[in-house]
C-alpha cells in the first residue's frame, strides 16, 4: 500500500473516532505538510456527516411502548418455579408411578392367571385349597373354550379350529393366556401415556 | 453516575430491575429504528420491527451468553426479524404477479419533512440521494455501511456480527465510503 493510499484509510478511520491516539498524532504531522490530504480529510468527515444527516428520527414514545408491550418472560416464571420445589419435585415422579402400577398390575394378573391354569389343568391337586383353584382354573378353561365355540358359531371354521386347538393342546392356551396378558398389559401402559404428556406439557 | 455496561444492564434485569431494560431500549433504539429503516425503507415497519425485536431479546435474556456482546445479538436478532418481513412481502408480490426483484424497486418512504430530519425539499433530495448511493453499492459494502453509519456499530461489533476479520471489515468499508463519495460528491462540496 502506498504512503498516500494508507493516510486515506487513516483518514477514514480518524473520521470513524476508529484510530488510536498514537496513530492520530502521527496523521497529524502528515497533514500539517499535505494540502491534498487535508482536502481528503474534509471529504470524510463531510461524508459522516452526510450520513447522520439521513437517519430518522425514533417515534416519541417508543420505548414507553416497547415496556408497556413486554410480556412475562419465561425466566421469570421458572425462576418462580424453582422457588417452590415441592411442585417441581412431585412431577417427574408421575411417569414413574405410572409404570410402576402397569408393571405391577401385569405381574398379578400374569401370576393369577398361570395358577388358575395350573390348577385346571391337574397340576394343583397337592396344594391346600388345590380343588377349589382346580374348579377356578377349569371354569376359565370353560369359559375360552365356550368364547372360542361361540366365535366358531358366527366364525365357524377358525372358531372350531380354536376350539380344537385349546382342548388338545393345553400349552397353547397357557401361551395364548400370557398373549392375552401382554397385550392387556401393553394397551394399559399406552394409555396412560398421553395423560402423562398432558400434564407434562401443562407443567 | 457510573454507566452501566450493556451486561450489567442484563444481570440487573434478571435480576429484577425492570428499569435497566429501559435503559438498554434507550441506549439502542436509534441505533436500531436506523438500522432497520435502512433495511426496510418503511419507518413505520422499522419501529414495528425494532419494538418485536426488544420483545424478543427480553425473554430469551436469560439465554444471553454475557461472553458475546449484547449489542452483536441484538442487531443479529434485528437482521433475522428484517429478512423474515422482506421474505413475506416477497411472497406478496409473488402472489401479486409483479415483477419485482424484493425490496431493488420498493421505494423509500422518507419521513413527512415536519417530523423528520428533511425539513426542506433540498434535504429530503438530499436524503434519498443518501439512500439510493447506499443502495447501490455492491451487497458487501452495503451491509457494513448500514451496520456502521445507520446501526452505529463499532469496527470490532461488525467483525464478530459478520464473522469478519477485522482487517476485512476495515478495508470494506473503506471502498464502500470512497465509493460514496464519488456517488454523492455534489453534496460533499457545498
Amino acid at each position: 500500500m502506498s504512503e498516500h493510499s494508507e493516510i486515506l484509510h487513516q483518514l477514514d478511520l480518524e473520521a470513524e473516532g476508529e484510530l488510536s491516539p498514537a496513530e492520530s498524532r502521527r496523521l497529524a504531522d502528515h497533514l500539517e505538510g499535505c494540502a491534498d490530504c487535508r482536502a481528503a480529510r474534509r471529504q470524510s468527515v463531510a461524508l459522516g456527516e452526510l450520513l447522520d444527516g439521513a437517519k430518522v428520527p425514533v417515534a416519541e414514545g417508543f420505548s414507553a411502548r416497547v415496556m408497556a408491550a413486554l410480556p412475562e418472560p419465561a425466566w421469570r416464571t421458572a425462576g418462580e418455579g424453582a422457588a417452590a420445589p415441592q411442585a417441581a419435585a412431585s412431577s417427574p415422579a408421575s411417569p414413574r408411578r405410572a409404570l410402576a402400577w402397569a408393571v405391577g398390575l401385569f405381574a398379578a394378573l400374569a401370576v393369577v392367571s398361570t395358577l388358575l391354569l395350573t390348577a385346571a389343568l391337574g397340576g394343583a391337586d397337592g396344594l391346600p385349597g388345590g380343588g377349589l383353584l382346580a374348579a377356578v382354573g377349569q371354569m376359565a378353561v370353560a369359559a375360552v373354550v365356550t368364547g372360542a365355540g361361540l366365535l366358531g358359531a358366527s366364525w365357524s371354521g377358525v372358531g372350531l379350529a380354536v376350539g380344537e386347538l385349546f382342548t388338545s393342546a393345553p400349552g397353547t392356551l397357557v401361551a395364548f393366556a400370557l398373549l392375552l396378558l401382554f397385550l392387556s398389559g401393553l394397551l394399559f401402559v399406552l394409555l396412560r401415556r398421553p395423560r402423562q404428556a398432558e400434564e407434562s406439557s401443562r407443567r | 453516575m457510573e454507566t452501566r455496561t450493556d451486561e450489567k444492564l442484563v444481570q440487573d434485569i434478571l435480576d429484577g430491575d425492570q428499569d435497566a431494560f429501559t435503559e438498554l431500549v434507550e441506549r439502542y433504539q436509534g441505533r436500531l429504528v436506523n438500522y432497520l429503516y435502512r433495511l426496510l425503507r418503511n419507518t413505520e415497519e422499522a419501529h414495528d420491527v425494532a419494538q418485536e425485536v426488544f420483545i424478543k431479546v427480553y425473554q430469551a435474556l436469560d439465554r444471553f451468553d454475557p461472553r458475546y456482546r449484547f449489542s452483536t445479538w441484538l442487531f443479529r436478532v434485528g437482521q433475522n426479524a428484517a429478512i423474515d418481513l422482506i421474505r413475506k412481502r416477497r411472497l406478496k408480490l409473488v402472489s401479486l404477479h409483479r415483477q419485482d426483484d424484493g425490496e431493488e424497486g420498493r421505494d423509500w418512504e422518507l419521513p413527512s419533512p415536519d417530523r423528520g430530519p428533511y425539513r426542506e425539499v433540498r434535504n429530503l433530495e438530499r436524503g434519498e440521494a443518501i439512500h439510493r448511493a447506499v443502495d447501490e453499492l455492491p451487497e458487501e459494502y452495503r451491509e457494513l455501511i448500514s451496520l456502521r453509519h445507520f446501526g452505529e456499530l463499532s469496527y470490532a461489533d461488525i467483525a464478530r456480527l459478520k464473522e469478519m476479520p477485522l482487517g476485512t471489515v476495515k478495508n470494506k468499508l473503506f471502498r464502500g465510503r470512497q465509493m460514496l463519495k464519488e456517488q454523492l460528491a455534489d453534496f460533499l462540496t457545498d
